[in-house]
């Protein structure tokens, strides 16, 4: 079957939403923001567990480095409150640099990775820093193709499979 | 673009032109504009908080107290300048006003600062984050045995060795992380939730503690700082002119003693307070703990020699770092974003519990978890008898505030009137609800219900929380009144112990 091309937005509106997965903190170490490696199992016929494991490490990185307790951070602190705290109001913070470093990592991610298997990753930033959420979608697209991202092609119609759970 | 890696297993569809600039960013939005002007978040935020500038300054909703804290600060500082300070510039050094002039903008703009940031809301569940929460609560629990009492809703974690136990929000649907709590004045969790500050009228939390702080340190040193140079001032003049003279009350100096005299008492009685305040707030600091720890006393030793602070440093000078220069996390709620049209609200599931517009009961930060669990007893016991024999009772005839006056620790504790949309006298949704009894969620009628929580079984009571406080207990079955009038008792004698 011809491969056919799909914006995101198309997706959404192609594709319908099967489920979300919620990958939660890991309060181990504290309340530094960081989040749990464990392979969510409706993740399991859809994306390699290296894969997966690798994007959360990553973030787990970026957000270890934007919280780290350092020099840098100390002269921030200490510039800022030197100025009463004004200069917030024109400074960008170190953690708003990693913040938009993230940004651009998960939409990378989306694009290369997570799009093409029919995933989209949530910024944590919009919920609340909580959960990595994880949409998985259901393609309507020809019957040709799997729905449910099965190795045989031959699964039954368009959107009928089980999905992703 | 063609997938990554073995396509053969996955999709054969392929998907390009991929813009993922509405996921990962809302701000970026207001372009997909409706019939009328897409409304920022903050209009539609589901806390009691009060927003101005649109959007950029987000304060608690009472704002009296703040006020005066304003006005207090300023008139002393007014008058300091105003009379004492050329005096003294001639007669000393012109530094005084200049060292005082520094202190006073310091202290201005940290209070500010501490009033008016956002203290680490975190913002509420989105409706599937919370059924997703809810069906894994579920598992874990097993199936509602049908006992009227669920397990009450924590997680357990271990954090450098220590448990630590993760209590679930029920007015905010998730498990609150480590340190936060809900601010019951301002209906929100807030991150390392240190106090409610109704003197800055707002809560004290993860992002404005430094400010905080700095604003009660750079205020003693401002107070001291006023308080020893109006003393200097009298006793220079008194010595000039003779002490009785310093007070006469003749033209030229009645401004003088006047002054002096006000900003002297008012100095006299901040200075303990303040300096008090400063110091109690340097030892929480340098042992990495919250006023909300340290009441409650969750890392003293008297509970158990195996009990110790999880997050502390291990020594003092690095808490205070980490504490007061750490990196400064960003604002959780994007009160300035513009909403989506096509994602569902945050507030969702708050909106259909409705918990805004009611105005709550006012609590000190004594011990609010206690209180607020024997208020709700006292609250479901006073509603008991009245619905049984009014079983259409709306929520404004139920009179509740006359029920409700409870003397203790807590100073006031008044129900205000409940107010349109959400006419519900609404207490924080504490984990202390699910000792509570589980009530049949037939309310048809019920606008507070959600479409997720409506199918859900009858003997889970935590979804159904808010409705605990609902009026539309008529259908309260035989077994669950039997058990609810034996948690009224409950509660009753656990309010005379308060």
């Amino acid at each position: 079957p011809a491969p056919q091309v799909h914006s995101l937005q198309e997706l959404r509106r192609s594709a319908s939403l099967a489920t979300k997965v919620f990958v939660q903190r890991d309060y181990s170490e504290g309340t530094t923001c960081q989040f749990q490696t464990k392979f969510p199992a409706e993740l399991e016929s859809r994306i390699e567990r290296q894969l997966f494991e690798e994007t959360v490490k990553t973030l787990n990185g970026f957000y270890a480095e934007a919280e780290k307790i350092g020099g840098s951070s100390y002269l921030e602190g200490c510039l800022a409150c030197a100025t009463a705290y004004f200069i917030f109001l024109c400074m960008e913070t170190h953690y708003e640099k990693v913040l938009k470093k993230i940004s651009k990592y998960i939409q990378e991610q989306n694009e290369k990775i997570y799009a093409p298997r029919g995933l989209l990753l949530t910024d944590p930033l919009e919920r609340g820093m909580r959960v990595i959420e994880i949409s998985i979608y259901e393609d309507r697209c020809s019957s040709g193709s799997s729905s449910s991202g099965s190795s045989s092609s031959s699964s039954g119609g368009g959107g009928g499979g089980a999905g992703g759970r | 673009m063609t997938p990554g890696g073995g396509s053969g297993p996955m999709k054969d569809c392929e998907y390009s032109q991929i813009s993922t600039h509405s996921s990962s960013s809302p701000m970026e939005s207001p372009h997909k504009k409706k019939k009328s002007a897409p409304k920022r978040k903050w209009e539609v935020f589901p806390g009691r908080n009060k927003f101005f500038c649109n959007g950029r300054i987000m304060m608690a909703r009472q704002t009296g107290v703040f006020y005066l804290t304003l006005v207090l600060i300023l008139v002393t500082s007014g008058l300091f300048f105003a009379f004492d300070c050329p005096y003294l510039s001639e007669k000393i050094t012109p530094a005084i006003p200049a060292i005082g002039g520094i202190l006073f903008f310091f202290v201005m703009g940290t209070l500010l600062r501490t009033s008016f940031s956002d203290p680490g809301v975190l913002p509420r569940a989105t409706p599937d984050e919370a059924a997703d929460l809810e069906r894994q609560i579920d598992i874990a629990n097993g199936s509602s045995s049908g006992g009227y009492r669920p397990p009450p809703r924590t997680k357990e974690v271990i954090i450098n060795g220590q448990t630590v136990k993760l209590k679930y929000c029920f007015t905010c649907k998730i498990f609150r992380p480590p340190r936060a709590s809900h601010c019951s004045l301002c209906d929100n969790c807030v991150e390392r939730f240190d106090h409610h500050c109704p003197w800055v009228g707002n809560c004290v939390g993860k992002r404005n503690y430094r400010f905080f702080y700095m604003f009660i340190l750079s205020l003693s040193f401002l107070t001291v700082f006023i308080f020893a140079f109006v003393i200097t001032h009298v006793i220079l003049r008194s010595q000039q002119t003779g002490f009785l003279n310093a007070l006469k009350d003749s033209p030229a100096r009645y401004p003088f003693t006047e002054t002096n005299y006000r900003s002297s008492v008012v100095c006299f009685f901040s200075v303990w307070s303040i300096v008090g305040l400063s110091g109690f707030h340097t030892y929480l600091i340098s042992s990495n703990q919250t006023t909300n720890e340290d009441i409650k006393g969750s890392w003293s030793n008297k509970r158990g020699k195996e009990n110790y602070n999880p997050y502390s440093y291990g020594n003092i000078f690095t808490n205070c770092c980490a504490a007061l220069c750490g990196p400064l996390s960003p604002s959780l709620i994007d009160r300035r974003g513009f909403i989506q049209p096509d994602t569902p609200q945050l507030a969702g599931p708050s909106n259909g519990i409705t918990m805004y517009g009611a105005t709550q009961s006012q609590s000190n930060m004594c011990d609010q978890d206690q209180c607020i669990q024997s208020t709700k007893f006292v609250l479901q016991a006073a509603a008991t008898p009245l619905l049984q024999s009014e079983p259409s009772i709306t929520s404004e005839e139920l009179p509740l505030p006359g029920k409700t006056t409870i003397s203790g620790p807590c100073a006031t504790l008044t129900l205000g009137q409940p107010t349109p949309p959400s006419s519900m006298p609404n207490l924080t949704s504490d984990s202390g609800l699910t000792d509570m009894i589980p009530l049949k969620e037939e309310h048809e009628g019920h606008q507070f219900l959600t479409p997720e929580e409506a199918p859900s079984p009858p003997g889970m009571l935590p979804s159904g929380s808010p409705i605990t406080h609902s009026h539309t207990m008529h259908v309260l079955s035989l077994a669950s009144q039997d058990s609810l009038h034996e948690d009224s008792v409950r509660g009753l004698v656990k309010l005379s112990s308060v």
